[in-house]
């Protein structure tokens, strides 16, 4: 411990113990001088060794090093600014990509204390969910010895009386603001100890967003009454601009905050706060573990708890039901059930990785150049006795600083992306983006990589003094152009997939149709009452003109709700299930190809699609058949075209209908066939589905407007890849026409030989660029071998586009070819108006 | 081997040797070597400092300001606890490598 203190004190007062040195030394000396004695040794070597003793001289040298690198970059500006912009391209995709993983997975979220709070979510035998029934998570939390706090937090649609508005609001329990510390924007947020109180008067929180769009900012909204489902309710506050909460994707969203326990108020049917049907009060919960409760121990805490209600309410919980525990404090909990986007996370990394491969890659040329144009310096030191691991060190530590420099470059871009790209690719915009020290050093951990990666070749060269660089030279141009070949051939797929998805047919008609949710289960109805409500609708809506064809169906075209099952037929696949009634396939265009549609009050029967009559049953004849449908056997009367309504993308689909269950009514989504265009029609329709129950805020959704929507996720993909892509390209081409620019002039007098001895200028290019053909003819078959075996990932993205097809693969080759060839025989033509007289005199 | 070179390893402890009586400054150091072996040993007086410096980092000897004969502001290394623990043991060492190498020589 004493040495190691001595050794600090040193390196910390190095500057006044080396005069103090100096001084015993010169003073050694001067008294030798005196009685003519001179055998004192190398006053430098002894100082160097006295100095070194100390243990800090790597320090000392990489300072040195960094010193004169800087020096350097000054002396040609040009240079620093390409390879730190190259850099920030190259890191600032990388860090971009890692600092947003960061915020959704590994960043806490801006509440207090986030790392003690634990997210519940429930676990059936087969399956999960990711809620909880209320009063369940009530009982929890009166009944468990693991938690300080239970929190529970949900969304629901409600109607803005005041605007007519269909609002989306969030219920909180009472402590929820206290507890996670949100501060206010304006006034008071909710207090459990008065707010709470069964006698309370109804009050609502604004969301600061809406309390923006609809109050104007004005704080005077306070004390005010707004309605809600067309019941009174009095503001108390506002929440502040930045606030997030638990929930950000959804809660980003919710327009007016309202206490879970006070929610029957504004719906009166609710059976929130009284039905243990998790269909009747999900919500969201989280629990505050108390000090030193592990999220194992709190899990195992629950567990006699989720026993006890399940014998206690066995008809509303599947047995051996119960709860697990995760970190609740990040935008979104690593649940093993999201393991499946592992595979695209991963891919979607490799391309990332491969755009710094091509920005390292274009640096190391530079870098290279760079190096042997100092070979004169380099073989000075060398023969001044420089160790050869001195300079190799000192090159490395150039190459360090650009990569440095490039990564806090890159380190800035990521901060001003961040937040319009994870907004634009649908995420919470309100999360806190800027780069937290796991970023930061994944930049330091990318910079030292691509130092090691462009840097190390060259300095490697360097130190080999004689041979020629073509070898590193080569190595960078191919891996450049290998890994642009990857991020062409997969934005190709994308691209192709695109425009598959686009001009594809998916078996229904999507230009005429738009479907109305009136959201009855939001608002508690019964089987009947919903029953009631339909059937008045299809009445009113065959009055409407231009109406053609109504029906009902509980997963509507291209919704959000799908019911899917993996089948086991002849081969394993998909079957995308849907209830419907009478009338659903005239509605879509979906063509009958045998049997007939179901009759009305039908049930027990199925009708399937071509494609699962043909996996389930090869060769026989489907209308022999029967569909097993949660447990039970249905006659199959029909056989209908394929319709993806409800996936897409996948090409793997099939689709299996039974008439609309009973149970599935306060579900449905009505189904409207119209001759008008719909745009004109959905206002009208909105009003319509009000109607008879002014507190409804039914959707209406026209289905050529969600088909667009449903695209964009491809779409936006394909955006980004080739986007990469094209920077990929750019940098590759640009190193490439540096590399024979480079040639030309190292060959100036060589070409004047050869042109002065009559060489015709097509041997002379040839000659030029001869040595380029082979490593791109590797980096374009590496690239493609590398881009097939990455989009066998991606294929359910593809729309049914082969991975290996090659319409894309055969446009990257050829757009790599035809840029290549563009950017290496411009500088070779420079070549041929080299003058062979001036060329020989040229050294 | 010449006559006036040292024995590898002993300089360290001839240094720590003469500063047990009290503090000196880097040429007297050599001085006392030079004058206590009867001018038989000599350093390559430059060659002490990197030695004082390792002695330094291990806490063996402190140095601090004083004034020269010469009038002159130089450092005098003194001997700390360590120091004299150190040379104990190097001595005892020492001592009896002597004896080995001076058995061997007569006997045989």
């Amino acid at each position: 411990m004493g040495e190691f203190y001595r050794r600090i004190h040193y390196l910390l007062n190095r500057k006044r113990l080396r005069g103090e040195l100096e001084n015993d030394m010169a003073f050694h000396r001067a008294m030798l001088s005196r009685e003519n004695r001179r055998d004192f040794g190398n006053p430098a070597l002894l100082q160097e060794k006295s100095n070194a003793a100390w243990g800090w001289s790597w320090l000392e040298h990489f300072f040195q090093d960094l010193r004169f690198g800087a020096r350097l970059l000054q002396k040609s500006p040009g240079l620093a600014i390409t390879a730190i912009a190259v850099l920030a391209l190259g890191i600032g995709v990388n860090v971009t990509a890692f600092n947003i993983v960061d915020v959704v997975f590994f960043k806490p979220l801006p509440v207090r204390d986030p790392q003690s709070i634990a997210r519940f979510t429930t676990r059936f035998p087969q399956g999960q969910a990711t809620e909880v029934a209320y009063p369940a998570a009530v009982f929890y939390a009166e009944h468990n010895t693991a938690l300080s706090a239970m929190l529970a937090q949900a969304s629901r649609d409600m109607t803005f009386t005041d605007a007519n508005l269909n609002i989306q609001a969030g219920l909180v329990t009472g402590n929820y603001f206290q507890d996670l510390g949100s501060s206010a924007g304006y006034g008071p947020l909710f207090d459990p100890k008065t707010d709470e109180a069964p006698d309370a008067p109804p009050v609502a929180v604004l969301g600061y967003r809406f309390w923006q769009s609809q109050f104007g900012g004005d704080p005077a909204v306070i004390g005010k009454t707004i309605r809600l489902n067309q019941h009174p309710a009095t503001v108390i506050g506002v929440t502040a601009g930045n606030f997030v909460g638990l929930d950000p994707e959804h809660g980003e969203n919710d327009a007016v905050w309202l206490l879970i326990d006070k929610f029957p108020y504004f719906v009166p049917e609710s059976k929130m706060l009284t039905s243990f049907r998790i269909d009747d009060s999900y919500v969201q919960m989280w629990g505050r573990l108390k000090p030193g409760v592990t999220f194992k121990a709190a899990e195992a805490s629950l567990l006699p708890l989720a026993e006890e209600l399940v014998a206690q309410h066995p008809r509303d919980f599947q047995k051996g039901e119960w709860l697990v525990a995760a970190p609740g404090g990040y935008a979104a909990s690593l649940d093993p059930a999201d393991f499946g986007m592992l595979p695209m996370f991963g891919i979607f990394s490799a391309l990332v990785l491969l755009v710094l491969a091509v920005a390292c890659g274009n640096l190391g040329n530079l870098v290279l150049s760079r190096v042997i144009t100092r070979e004169r310096e380099i073989f000075i030191r060398l023969s001044l006795g420089a160790g050869r691991g001195r300079v190799f060190r000192q090159l490395m530590t150039e190459s360090l600083l650009l990569a440095l420099l490039g990564s806090a470059a890159g380190l800035f871009v990521s901060w001003l992306v961040s937040r319009p790209l994870v907004v634009w690719l649908g995420g919470a915009g309100s999360l806190p983006m800027a780069p937290d020290w796991r970023t930061t050093s994944f930049a330091l951990g990318v910079a030292i990589l691509a130092c090691v990666l462009f840097g190390l070749p060259s300095a490697r060269q360097a130190l080999r003094s004689s041979q020629r660089s073509s070898r590193a030279r080569t190595i960078f141009m191919t891996s450049q152009f290998a890994a642009s070949c990857v991020l062409l051939i997969v934005s190709g797929l994308l691209l192709r997939a695109l425009h598959r998805a686009i001009t594809f047919d998916p078996g229904f008609d999507y230009s005429h149709t738009l479907t109305i949710d009136p959201h009855l289960e939001a608002h508690a109805y019964t089987p009947e009452k919903a029953s009631v409500y339909l059937n008045d609708m299809r009445t009113r809506l065959a009055q409407v003109s231009g109406v053609q064809a109504v029906a009902l169906v509980n997963n509507p075209p291209l919704g959000n709700s799908i019911t899917v099952g993996t089948v086991h037929g002849a081969v394993n696949f998909t079957a995308y299930v849907c209830q419907i009634t009478p009338g659903y396939f005239s509605a879509l265009s979906i063509p009958l190809l045998s049997g007939r549609d179901f009759r009305p009050d039908e049930q027990d029967v199925a009708i399937v699609s071509q494609s699962f009559a043909r996996k389930m049953w090869p060769g026989k004849d489907p209308l022999r058949q029967e569909y097993e449908f949660r447990g039970k056997k249905f006659p199959v009367i029909a056989v209908v075209g394929n319709a993806r309504t409800l996936a897409l993308r996948d090409s793997n689909a099939a689709e299996a209908y039974v008439p609309l269950r009973n149970t599935s009514l306060v579900y449905s989504s009505l189904l409207v066939r119209t001759s008008v265009p719909p745009e004109q029609q959905s206002a009208q329709l909105s009003g319509l589905a009000r109607a008879p129950d002014p507190s409804l805020s039914p959707d209406v959704k026209i289905l050529s407007i969600a088909f667009r929507q449903s695209l964009g996720d491809t779409q936006k993909m394909a955006g980004v890849v080739s986007f990469m892509g094209a920077l990929a390209l750019m940098l590759a081409v640009v190193g490439l026409y540096g590399v024979v620019s480079y040639n030309v002039v190292q060959r100036t007098r060589e070409i004047g030989i050869r042109m002065a001895l009559g060489a015709t200028p097509s041997t002379l290019v040839r000659g030029l660029l001869a040595g380029l053909v082979r490593p791109l003819g590797w980096a374009i078959a590496l690239g493609a071998a590398l881009a097939a075996g990455l989009s066998m990932v991606l294929r359910s993205e593809l729309y049914g586009v082969s991975n290996f097809d090659p319409f894309s693969y055969v446009g990257a080759f050829l757009l790599l070819g035809v840029t290549g060839a563009v950017a290496a025989l411009l500088p070779a033509r420079r070549a041929l108006k080299v003058d062979p007289m001036i060329a020989l005199r040229a050294e | 081997m010449a006559k006036n070179e040292m024995l590898p390893g002993t300089l360290g402890m001839l240094v720590l040797r003469v500063l047990q009586p009290g503090a000196l400054h880097g040429y007297a150091i050599a001085q006392r070597i030079h004058t206590l072996s009867n001018d038989l040993l000599q350093v390559e007086e430059g060659s002490l400092y990197p030695a004082l410096q390792r002695m330094l980092i291990k806490g063996w000897v402190r140095a601090e300001w004083g004034i020269s004969e010469t009038n002159r502001k130089v450092r005098f290394y003194k001997l700390t606890a360590a120091g004299r623990k150190q040379l104990q043991s190097e001595m005892t060492d020492f001592g009896r490598v002597l004896q080995g190498i001076h058995a061997v020589l007569n006997k045989a």
